[in-house]
């Protein structure tokens, strides 16, 4: 304890703050990956279906779709914190804190994840895709025993990713009044010269991701046979 | 009096449209196929055999005629119904297309996922299936830990799942050893027999389709241009494509090539099925008591539908009339014989 306090000063006298600061960057991590999740799957096999000479072809829904997730990820992030304001505030009641940052956040990375599952997915041999269909198993069936299944180790592999970058999304979100590590790390590290906060900061940000990595890559493990 | 077939195409073609030219890949192709079956397709590499073998559970919708299975023409089938309807013509694959993270078990019961049994019967049915096929004992195995021949098996268990009236295979033992090949249509064959699955062997090896069909159309550039009995397609092909895949053609121009001629020497091929009283000797009979010159050159044999079938090249010295004669012998014993250019003269 003493070891801490001698190196990480500033940490230990902003016990609490530094503690919460945690928490809101798990939560924000945690409630966006969940929401940002379901938008990717859905708009990434939405994207891979409707692609031409596939399942459910369909040049209109997959140009639209196509058309939106590029827009969306050509938008700095940055800049999207600040255009969202409007429409955050519609959702969540108000444009500032850690629960208003949700709202960009799932904005800013679900086109990012949309497209590394449409990636994941069209990775799926078309043969099984075939074989499935001439089975009579309906469009339903394929996604979910076909292409998700099949799928699901490359999955894994592109959530680890995305999971990665929203972390980093999150920091930046802290500039803005959201809170966690990334916020800290400005108002206290940066702005009030107390390092240690900033470096103390960065470690729980890697250790965060080395573990994302370690339990992604321990599913991939097991999901290969 | 003829059954109705339990698959037949009337006038179908499918037509892709690219950016640059449009492909037609089946081109107004007929045919029926009787219950019972071995109907072997046979084509060079993008013929349109697989685009066809997809039509004919509309996988590939034609772009027009009709393909009536049961009596029923799918073309009037909702999408419902449709599913319904494939899930009677089960469907292999050059590269089996298993399920990887699924165990051979369950890449066998995934046919019937609404099938309405028990997952304990599920899993009888895939273990009875399995014993037909001789794998009994790899259900718990995953397809990356089985040999070809082995996923071949697993595919067609699989196949067979919703008991299906008709099993299409397209290029099934393409990518196997010829041992393993001759396995794999061991059981086809076995399928055929005991349990009257009406199949569709597509491949683009004569060897494969000899010994398994009755009857076979040649593809050619999304044409028919060749359809009847296996036997008849040896005995009198039609196209020079055919003489190439029959195996004949191939040889027997080397040999005609590498001919030394007499003078007034004229080469005849004659094919004949193999009987008592269709042989070689017979031939040679026929042409002796003409008094004519002749001389065999070259004889090849071919064992299909349990039948053997020679091939016989013969020179024969003579005038025109005295050619004329023998040709005319020969039709009169309906023996199917063909007049070939080529060798090199004195
Ligand atoms: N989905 C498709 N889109 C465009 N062209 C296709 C498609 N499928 C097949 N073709 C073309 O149709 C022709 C026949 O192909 P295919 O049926 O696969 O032949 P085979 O099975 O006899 O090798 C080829 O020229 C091929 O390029
Ligand atoms: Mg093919």
């Amino acid at each position: 304890m003493s070891l801490i306090s001698k190196f990480f000063p500033n940490v230990v006298a902003n016990q609490d703050q530094f503690v919460q600061a945690i928490g809101q960057t798990l939560y924000m991590t945690a409630i966006s990956i969940i929401i940002a999740g379901i938008f990717g799957v859905v708009f990434g096999v939405i994207l891979v279906v409707t692609e031409p000479n596939q399942l459910l072809e369909n040049k209109f829904v997959y140009q639209i779709v196509d058309k939106i997730i590029n827009i969306f990820r050509a938008i700095p992030f940055i800049i999207l914190l600040a255009l969202l304001t409007p429409v955050t505030r519609a959702i969540i009641g108000t444009s500032i804190g850690t629960t208003a940052a949700i709202v960009p956040l799932v904005l800013g990375c679900s086109p990012f994840y949309a497209r590394q599952i449409q990636n994941a997915l069209a990775e799926v041999d078309p043969g099984m895709v075939e074989a499935s269909q001439a089975m009579g198993l309906t469009p339903l069936d394929i996604i979910i025993h076909v292409y998700l299944k099949e799928g699901l180790s490359e999955i894994v592999r592109v959530s680890i990713v995305t999971i990665i970058s929203l972390i980093s999304l999150t920091a930046m979100a802290g500039a803005v009044g959201a809170g966690g590590l990334g916020d800290i790390a400005i108002t206290l590290g940066y702005n009030q010269f107390e390092n240690d906060v900033t470096i103390a900061a960065t470690a729980i940000i890697l250790i965060m991701v080395l573990l994302i990595q370690l339990i992604g890559d321990f599913f991939i493990r097991r999901l290969e046979h | 009096m003829v059954e109705d077939p339990i698959i037949s195409l009337k006038n179908v073609s499918v037509t892709f449209c690219g950016n640059e030219k449009n492909v037609t890949a089946v081109d107004h192709v007929s045919f029926d196929i009787q219950k019972g079956d071995v109907f072997g397709i046979i084509g060079y590499s993008g013929a349109g055999k697989s685009t066809l073998a997809r039509t004919i559970n509309f996988l590939q919708r034609p772009t027009q005629g009709q393909i009536i299975v049961n009596g029923q023409s799918l073309i009037d089938l909702s999408a419902a119904q449709l599913r319904n309807s494939r899930k009677k013509i089960g469907m292999i694959f050059q590269h089996f297309n298993l399920m990887n993270t699924r165990t051979v078990e369950e890449n066998i019961t995934l046919p019937l996922l609404h099938s309405g049994l028990s997952k304990v019967a599920q899993r009888e049915k895939a273990e009875r299936l399995l014993k037909l096929v001789g794998l009994a004992n790899k259900k718990m195995s995953y397809p990356r830990q089985l040999s070809g021949g082995q996923k071949q098996r697993v595919a067609i268990a699989r196949s067979l799942a919703n008991d299906p009236e008709i099993l299409i295979s397209d290029e099934a033992t393409s990518a196997l050893d010829p041992k393993t090949t001759e396995d794999i249509l061991t059981i086809l064959k076995k399928l055929n027999t005991e349990l009257h699955l009406t199949i569709i062997m597509i491949s683009h090896e004569m060897e494969v389709i000899k010994s398994t069909c009755n009857k076979v159309v040649v593809l050619n550039q999304g044409k028919v241009v060749e359809n009847g009995s296996i036997l008849d397609l040896f005995l009198h092909p039609k196209e020079v494509l055919t003489q190439t895949f029959i195996g004949f053609g191939h040889q027997n121009n080397d040999v005609i090539q590498s001919l030394d001629l007499r003078p007034k020497e004229t080469v005849i091929e004659v094919t004949f099925i193999n009987s008592p009283n269709e042989d070689q000797a017979k031939i040679v009979e026929i042409i002796a008591v003409l008094g004519v010159p002749m001389r065999i050159f070259y004889s090849n044999s071919q064992f299909i539908q349990q039948r053997v079938i020679t091939n016989l090249i013969l020179g024969i010295q003579g005038n025109k009339e005295q050619v004329a004669k023998v040709l005319r012998q020969l039709k009169s014993h309906r023996y199917n014989y063909q007049l070939t250019g080529g060798g090199r003269s004195y």
